[in-house]
Formats: structure tokens, C-alpha cells, sequence
């Protein structure tokens, strides 16, 4: 029996619902049971028998009162969804078990009849168990038999928490244990709202048949620059092992490419990401592939109301971090897919993220000055690159994107005590090279060499590695890798920064749509936007300097950088703009064909809007101007920067496309040179009025965001 | 904590509001610092070298400076150093092998590397070698800065170098015992002459 002075709470209920789970919808609540541990004052509730099951919970939510649940995002949820507040304490033992077994085998899994088999408990048949979920996930009607059923069972929920919790106790802090409860009830809330999607253009993709021809188009589309698919008698298109090697081979990246223990290439997910990102020139490859294999169907999860929901599963991942299902949430592996992601009328989104996040927890952990000071400096992968002498001393994120690059996925590669070999793989640099950068960041960084050898040893002797809010992990079990012990601090962290960051968002109103890995989307309206950005980043540091610093008033803090969109824009990866302006052009030109197709000559409405989108959203005034004139014009004014605009557009009625090169040639013949080019793109860049892709030597290529 | 809002007009969160939310997480906040200096536990062995790296820059540890009698011999290309107990000085020197008394430098390299240099001590005349003489100002400034040794062969000696200001961090020392020190580097590899059991020796006809 649970002791009261354990539980400082006048009331405490366990509770758990039963509703049906459509694809992306927020659940439709069928019934709730709960049980009062003081009382054992009992409720069972089927909504339509209780009008809706009232406006407020039938139980007390107040900060006298705890909320013991398992897996709280799903029963936050059913109270978001009955329009009720979320409770102010909760207590969800999912989290608190997975903290408990993190790193050791649990053979019946971490769900609740896991944790009841866990600690000893009788449990009910799994079989039985799936069965009722089954029945009740098929809704509605239910014959008044199964409505007892489903009532017994999900009563039978709540007695599982009753005989839970006491033997979990012992092992809760109960302070910490809160933090987390409130931290899922705010992704609840999160997964509430969703990050919006442009249904216009989702509905096509979300069709089998014009996704299938989409994919298939999108083969010799994206792969002419590669050439390493090949159509088969079949009529599909293959990956081609051969011909991906004589292109590696033309890029000079084949010697540097991993292979496995019997010498073929390695072709696999994590490969792939590593070198598109010491190689941009793969990136579109890798997403192609990405297309092919794992995107029969586009299986995003999307609701009526135009909201991307999936469940977030809060603390599944090893270091604490959610784990969204990745074929259902708009922030996957395919990140052109992001560009779906479009602001409703009226509002604006932001993506506001912490800049060099792990760069900067490995130095406050490791306490090396150096680090720090490189973190602090604003730009700490160029300037490592400075101080190694493979950058100018004048180079900057803009002028030397890639090499800023290629010195991100470096450096943090090297913090895992990557492999000279495959350091010069990922970089595309000689093994020679890969050694001095290597014994460069020994050198430089030696203290935070000592503290990763230390925390390696210690995770090791104790077997356990913990947080600083006592997320922990055991080791020894499951958990042998060097890589991933020296890893894991680092993510633990990174994680726990965003959970106070999103608790503390929540609390002072910033409505958040998404976590992602190190940053959040928010959004507000148009004229509050910018607002609420500075508000956000405001808390990120906040929270920061919360999990960074021992006392109050330390110093440590991270930076973050935000990109805001307004509607009618969208949001956009720049790794993925190419795809998604092909993917667009293509949606308009099946749509045309389909209309023309029916014969009726006209353009549906969704046609209309999707064309419109990839061009303009309806024929607004414009002028139409002289060239000689406006050169004339911008001279007088002396504003070379009129003369770039007007270029700009023009570039874009001549390439037929938002996205074209800007060589320097032709705005030198009008007077402009490659100085002042430059900071007119870097301006517009930083107000987002255009996206620029940088390669060293090489024309930018443009992007006009909106047009 | 509830969905609805209560910001206040576009303004940032008031910096008081903030600080009372962070009291409430620094009370179940903890510091994790405990695994500092566990690594040097798994330390089971410290080189002892001519000088700290072939012009690699290291530190001096401040408070290590034992006064040894040791005895070296050349293994191969290696030097190798033996520590002798004050009883073995006796015996070894009627076997025509001289001891002498070497001040042991603890040093780490700019990547970690630690080792003990041993510099022989100017002899009862006040005479020392100039390469030791010189090597002992370097290790001296090691303790201060950031330095690095370099052969100067034709003036038979050591020429210190420092390292520009601020290029390293201070260095992180393992937290070992002096006695442990000691132990590593020389004891437990048999580098301890306290018997007449020669045979780890080869300069004196051992194995």
C-alpha cells in the first residue's frame, strides 16, 4: 500500500481512456475508467452515456491532486480532445519505467503489462488485451455488451496503475518524476495542434496511383545528373551498384566511399547521410533512393483539419529524445516533403533552432576553455578550420558554406573518437589530412578529451550513465559501444535542453507545432510572429542555462538562430527545394492533364490553387519596365541593389523557374560587381526573400521564396 | 500547467518570471560531475622518456619532483631508466655500474600524453651537462606555460620554445598519487632496482 507521506497529494487518481485512433486525427474518446488511491472512490464513464462526458474531467485536476497515468501523452490527448484543461500534476510511469530498465532487456517490452511482468505483477492475457484494442479501434456502433467489456477492461487499466505504482515508488523521484509528466502533457498538447500542412498539394501525393507515377517520373528527373538507375524488363526502375560506382569515380569520391567486410560498397541509411553531408552534390541521390525504397506511399499522417499528427513517444530513444514515427511525420528523411508544410491564412510559422548545440553541451560538460571559447565566437566550425589553416581568415558561414560544412559533420564525427578513415570518407579529404585534423582537435580540445575518457570510465565502472534531471541509462548490459557512451551525454542533454525549453514555452503561451531533434516549430499569427520568436529564443536560453549551469546566474548559454514563414509561403529545407520544385511542377502538370483529361477544359478548384502556387497565388498588378530604363534609373538612384532585383526576376522569367543560377557575368555588364552582388544576396538571404545554395567556385544558385 | 495562454502583448517573458520557474527546476536539478578523474584509474602504466615528445609542447606538473638514484642503459634505440634504492647504490658500484641522483619531471603533452622525464642532477662539483641543465629550464617553464624542447645539436643543448598565448587550455592532470606515479613508471615494470637480481638489466649482463 502506498504511504501517503510518498505521495504529497490530497487526492490521486489513476486513470486511463479507451478511444479509436484514426491516421492523424486526434483521438475520438469512447470511455474513461479511474480509481482514487486514498478513496478508492471509483469512475467509469461511456461518453455517450454522460453528454459528452461533461466540459471538465469528472476528477480533480488541480495541483492537489496527481494524475497517474502510462503513456500521458495518450491521456493528455483524450482530455485535449474533450476540450478539457491538462492536469497540473502528472505522473506517468511509462517514462519513469523506461528510465528505470533504459539499456537493459525487458523481455515483455516497456509497455504497461511489461512493466507489470517487470516488477512481478499478474497480468492479463496480451492476447485479450489486443483483442480489445482491436475492437475498439473498428468504433463505433458497440452493442451493449461490448460497451461493459470495454468499460471492465479499460477499468481493469486503472488497476494495473493502483498495483504499479507502489512498487515503481521507491524508484521515482517524484520531483523529477513530475518534470517529465509535464513534459509529455506539453507534447500532448504539441501533437495537438500539429504542424500544418498545404492539403492542396498533400491530397495528389497522398494518392497511390499519382504517387506512383510521381515516383517513378521523379527516376530519370533527379538521376540525370548520376546515372545510376537503369530501367529493367520489368519496366521499374533499379539502383545500380556498378553504375554508382563509375560516378563516384567521376566525383573522386570513390576511394573514400565505406565498404563492408566484403569489399562492396556500403550502401546503407546512416552511410548515405554522412556523405551527402560532406558531399551536397549527393544529397539529392540519397533522397531519390530514400523515394524508392521507403516511399511506396507518401504515409504521412495528416487529419481532416490539415494537421500533421503522429504519436511523438516521448522518451523512447536511448538518450531521452522523442521518436516520432518516421514515415508518418513531416520531419523525416525525405526533406523535401517539408515544403508541405504551409502556415494557414493569416499565420506564420517559425523554425527556431539551437545553433552548434552539441558542439556547445560537449564543451560546458568537458569544461574546456578552448571549446568554449570556439562555441562562443559565434561560427566554432570555421574557426576551427581557421586555426588548422584550411580556411582564410576571412572566410565566412556565407562564403564558405560547404567547407563550414564539411567542418560541422568533422568536428562532431571526431567527438564520437571517429576513425581517421572514415573521417576523410565523410570529408572527401586525404587520409593524411584526416590524421592532422584529427591530432589538430586532440590538441586544441585535450580537456574535453580527458572528461570523455573520464565519463567512458566512469559509465563503465558504475554502470550507469545519468543527466542531470537523472535520465539515466545503464551500461554493461546492452550498452558496450565506446561511440555511443561517449555519444550519449551529449544527446541526454541536448534532450533535456529542449524539454525545459518546451515546458517553459508552454507555460508562457508560445504555441508549439513540433519538436525537432535540437529545435521547434512554432507558430502565432502574422503581426505577433516576430514576437513570439524572440520570446522562444529568450526561453531556449533560458533553458539552456538551466541544464548547463550547476547554479543560478552561470554563464553557459547557447545561441539559437530562427527562420520565420509567413502565409502564403512555405516552409522549405534547402536540401530539399530542388525535389519539391519538380514534385510541385509535376502536381500541376498531372493535375492539367487530368482536367483536360475530363474533358471539361477547366481546371478544378484544387487544380487552380495548386497551379497557382507555382506561380503566383492569383494575377496581381506588376509593371513591366525598359531595361535601359531601370539601369538608367538605379544609377541615378545609386542603388546597385535595384539593378540585383530586377536581375533576379529576370533570371527567373528566363529560367522559367524560382530556382537558377546568378552568375556574376551579366550584373557585372550592368555595373554591378561581385561585392556588392554578394551583400545584396546575403541581405535578402537573412530577411528570407530568397534562398541561396553556395558551392565553392561555383554560381550560386538562386531561389526566389514565394515566386 | 493548462493549454490556455497567458502572454502578456508581444512582449518578452519577464526575466523575474523566469527566475522563480528556474528555482523551481534547479531543486531537482543535479550536478554530474561525479565522473571526473575516473579514467586515471585504468592508468596501469607511465613512460619514462629522455624529454616530454620529440618538439611536442607539454606542461610540468608543479608539485612532482622526486630526487631519485637511478641508473639508464641504452635498449636497442630506446634509453632505458632504472630507479636504484639507496642500499643498492653500494653493490651496483662495485660492479663498476654509477649511480646517479636524477630529478624526476612529471610532464603531459598538449594531447594527453604523460610521461616522467628524469634530468640528472648537477654532480657534488656543481657540473652538469648542458643538455640536462638546459632540458630542466624547459621543464621548469613547463610549469607556468605551454613549451615545447628542441634539439639544438650544434650547441649541444635544449633551446624552449613556448607556445603563442592562449592556444592551449590549462592541462588536465590524471589524479594519481605521487607514490602511484612513482609506481607506474617504474616498480611495476621492473624498473626498480632494489636487489641483486640484475637480470632485468642487459647493460649489466641481465636477460
Amino acid at each position: 500500500m502506498t504511504a501517503r507521506n510518498d505521495l504529497p497529494f490530497e487526492q490521486v487518481w489513476c486513470v486511463d481512456f479507451e478511444f479509436i485512433s484514426k491516421p492523424g486525427e486526434r483521438p475520438d474518446v469512447v470511455c474513461l475508467a479511474a480509481r482514487e488511491l486514498w478513496t478508492g472512490r471509483t469512475l467509469q464513464m461511456w461518453r455517450e452515456e454522460h453528454e459528452d462526458l461533461g466540459s471538465l474531467p469528472p476528477y480533480a485536476i488541480d495541483p492537489n491532486a496527481l494524475f497517474v497515468c502510462y503513456v500521458a501523452n495518450a491521456e493528455c490527448a483524450c482530455h485535449l480532445a474533450l476540450g478539457w484543461p491538462l492536469p497540473a500534476r502528472i505522473l506517468d510511469l511509462s517514462p519513469e519505467f523506461r528510465n528505470v530498465t533504459n539499456g537493459r532487456l525487458v523481455p515483455e517490452g516497456k509497455g504497461l503489462l511489461g512493466a507489470l511482468t517487470y516488477y512481478g505483477l499478474d497480468t492479463r492475457n496480451a492476447q485479450f488485451k489486443e483483442a480489445m484494442q482491436k475492437r475498439i479501434i473498428r468504433g463505433r456502433p458497440f452493442t451493449p455488451e461490448e460497451r461493459k467489456q470495454i468499460l471492465d477492461y479499460c477499468l481493469e487499466d486503472a488497476d494495473d496503475l493502483v498495483r504499479l505504482l507502489p512498487k515503481m515508488l521507491p524508484h521515482i523521484d517524484l520531483g523529477v518524476a513530475l518534470y517529465r509528466g509535464e513534459s509529455v502533457g506539453c507534447l500532448a498538447l504539441i501533437d495537438h495542434r500539429g504542424p500544418p500542412i498545404d492539403m492542396a498539394n498533400f491530397a495528389p501525393l497522398a494518392d497511390a496511383r499519382a504517387w506512383g507515377a510521381i515516383r517513378d517520373d521523379m527516376v530519370p528527373a533527379v538521376d540525370a545528373q548520376y546515372g545510376v538507375y537503369v530501367r529493367g524488363a520489368d519496366g521499374e526502375w533499379h539502383f545500380s551498384v556498378e553504375r554508382l560506382e563509375v560516378y563516384l569515380k567521376r566525383e573522386g569520391l570513390l576511394d573514400n566511399w565505406p565498404r563492408t567486410e566484403t569489399g562492396k560498397l556500403d550502401l546503407k541509411r546512416k552511410t548515405w547521410e554522412n556523405q551527402s553531408r560532406g558531399h551536397p552534390q549527393l544529397e539529392n541521390l540519397r533522397q531519390l533512393r530514400h523515394v524508392r525504397d521507403k516511399m511506396r506511399k507518401v504515409k504521412l499522417t495528416v487529419g481532416a483539419d490539415g494537421r500533421n499528427r503522429t504519436v511523438l513517444w516521448p522518451f523512447k530513444s536511448k538518450t531521452g529524445r522523442t521518436q516520432p514515427k518516421a514515415s508518418q511525420w513531416i520531419f523525416s528523411p525525405a526533406v523535401w516533403l517539408r515544403s508541405l508544410i504551409k502556415p494557414e491564412p493569416g499565420q506564420a510559422i517559425a523554425y527556431i533552432d539551437y545553433s552548434a548545440k552539441e558542439f556547445g553541451i560537449a564543451a560546458n560538460l568537458s569544461g574546456d576553455k578552448s571549446m568554449w571559447e570556439l562555441y562562443a565566437s559565434g561560427e566554432p566550425y570555421l574557426n576551427f578550420a581557421k586555426r588548422g589553416g584550411m580556411a582564410p581568415n576571412g572566410a565566412t558561414k556565407s562564403t564558405h558554406a560547404d567547407l563550414r560544412d564539411r567542418y560541422k559533420v568533422g568536428l562532431l564525427s571526431i567527438q564520437y573518437r571517429v576513425s581517421a578513415e572514415t573521417l576523410a570518407g565523410r570529408l572527401g579529404i586525404s587520409l593524411y589530412e584526416a590524421h592532422e585534423m584529427l591530432n589538430q582537435h586532440h590538441e586544441l580540445f585535450a580537456g574535453y578529451w580527458r572528461w570523455s575518457d573520464d565519463w567512458l570510465a566512469h559509465s563503465l565502472d558504475t554502470g550507469v550513465m545519468r543527466t542531470c534531471f537523472d535520465w539515466q541509462c545503464r551500461t554493461g548490459i546492452l550498452e558496450f559501444n565506446e561511440r555511443s557512451i561517449r555519444n550519449w551525454p551529449i544527446q541526454a542533454t541536448g534532450a533535456e535542453i529542449l524539454r525545459v525549453a518546451i515546458i517553459l514555452g508552454t507555460r508562457h503561451g508560445i504555441e508549439i507545432l513540433a519538436p525537432v531533434h535540437d529545435a521547434v516549430l512554432i507558430q502565432a499569427p502574422i503581426d505577433r510572429i516576430e514576437t513570439d520568436v524572440a520570446r522562444m529564443q529568450q526561453i531556449m536560453a533560458r533553458a539552456s542555462r538551466i541544464v548547463l549551469n550547476p547554479t543560478m546566474g552561470g554563464t553557459y548559454e547557447l545561441r539559437t538562430d530562427a527562420k520565420i514563414v509567413r502565409y502564403p509561403d512555405r516552409y522549405s529545407d534547402p536540401r530539399g527545394i530542388e525535389i519539391w520544385n519538380w514534385v510541385l511542377a509535376r502536381l500541376t502538370e498531372q493535375a492539367t492533364t487530368d482536367a483536360a483529361k475530363r474533358g471539361d477544359g477547366l481546371m478544378d478548384a484544387q487544380v487552380k490553387q495548386r497551379s497557382a502556387s507555382s506561380k503566383r497565388k492569383k494575377p496581381e498588378p506588376f509593371v513591366q519596365v525598359p531595361w535601359w530604363w531601370i539601369k538608367m534609373a538605379a544609377k541615378a538612384a545609386r542603388s546597385p541593389a535595384t539593378l540585383v532585383l530586377v536581375e533576379l526576376l529576370y533570371a527567373r522569367w528566363k529560367a522559367k523557374s524560382s530556382t537558377f543560377p546568378l552568375p556574376n557575368s551579366r550584373l557585372k555588364a550592368l555595373g554591378v560587381s561581385r561585392d556588392v552582388k554578394r551583400r545584396v544576396l546575403r541581405d535578402l538571404e537573412r530577411r528570407q526573400v530568397i534562398l541561396v545554395k553556395r558551392s565553392a567556385r561555383k554560381t550560386p544558385i538562386i531561389t526566389l521564396v514565394g515566386l | 500547467m493548462a493549454d490556455e495562454t497567458k502572454r502578456s502583448d508581444l512582449k518578452l517573458a519577464p526575466e523575474e518570471e523566469l527566475d522563480e520557474e528556474e528555482k523551481e527546476f534547479r531543486a531537482i536539478r543535479r550536478n554530474v560531475d561525479d565522473a571526473k578523474g575516473a579514467s586515471a584509474a585504468g592508468i596501469v602504466t607511465i613512460a619514462v622518456s629522455k624529454i616530454p615528445g620529440k618538439n611536442e609542447f607539454f606542461r610540468t606538473h608543479p608539485d612532482f619532483r622526486p630526487v631519485v638514484p637511478m641508473v639508464n642503459c641504452e635498449v636497442g634505440m630506446e634509453k632505458h631508466y632504472f630507479a636504484v634504492t639507496k642500499e643498492m647504490i653500494e653493490p651496483l658500484a662495485a660492479i663498476g655500474i654509477t649511480v646517479a641522483d636524477h630529478t624526476l619531471y612529471l610532464t603531459i603533452t598538449s594531447r594527453g600524453a604523460v610521461r616522467i622525464v628524469p634530468v640528472r642532477r648537477a654532480d657534488a662539483e656543481g657540473n652538469q651537462n648542458e643538455y640536462d641543465r638546459t632540458k630542466e629550464i624547459g621543464l621548469r617553464a613547463g610549469e607556468r606555460k605551454w613549451v615545447r624542447l628542441y634539439t639544438d645539436m650544434e650547441n649541444k643543448c635544449y633551446m624552449v620554445f613556448p607556445a603563442p598565448e592562449g592556444r592551449f587550455d590549462d592541462p588536465v592532470w590524471p589524479e594519481l598519487k605521487h607514490a602511484k606515479i612513482f609506481r607506474l613508471g617504474f616498480k611495476n615494470k621492473g624498473r626498480l632496482i632494489d636487489s641483486v637480481d640484475l637480470s632485468s638489466v642487459p647493460a649489466v649482463g641481465g636477460a
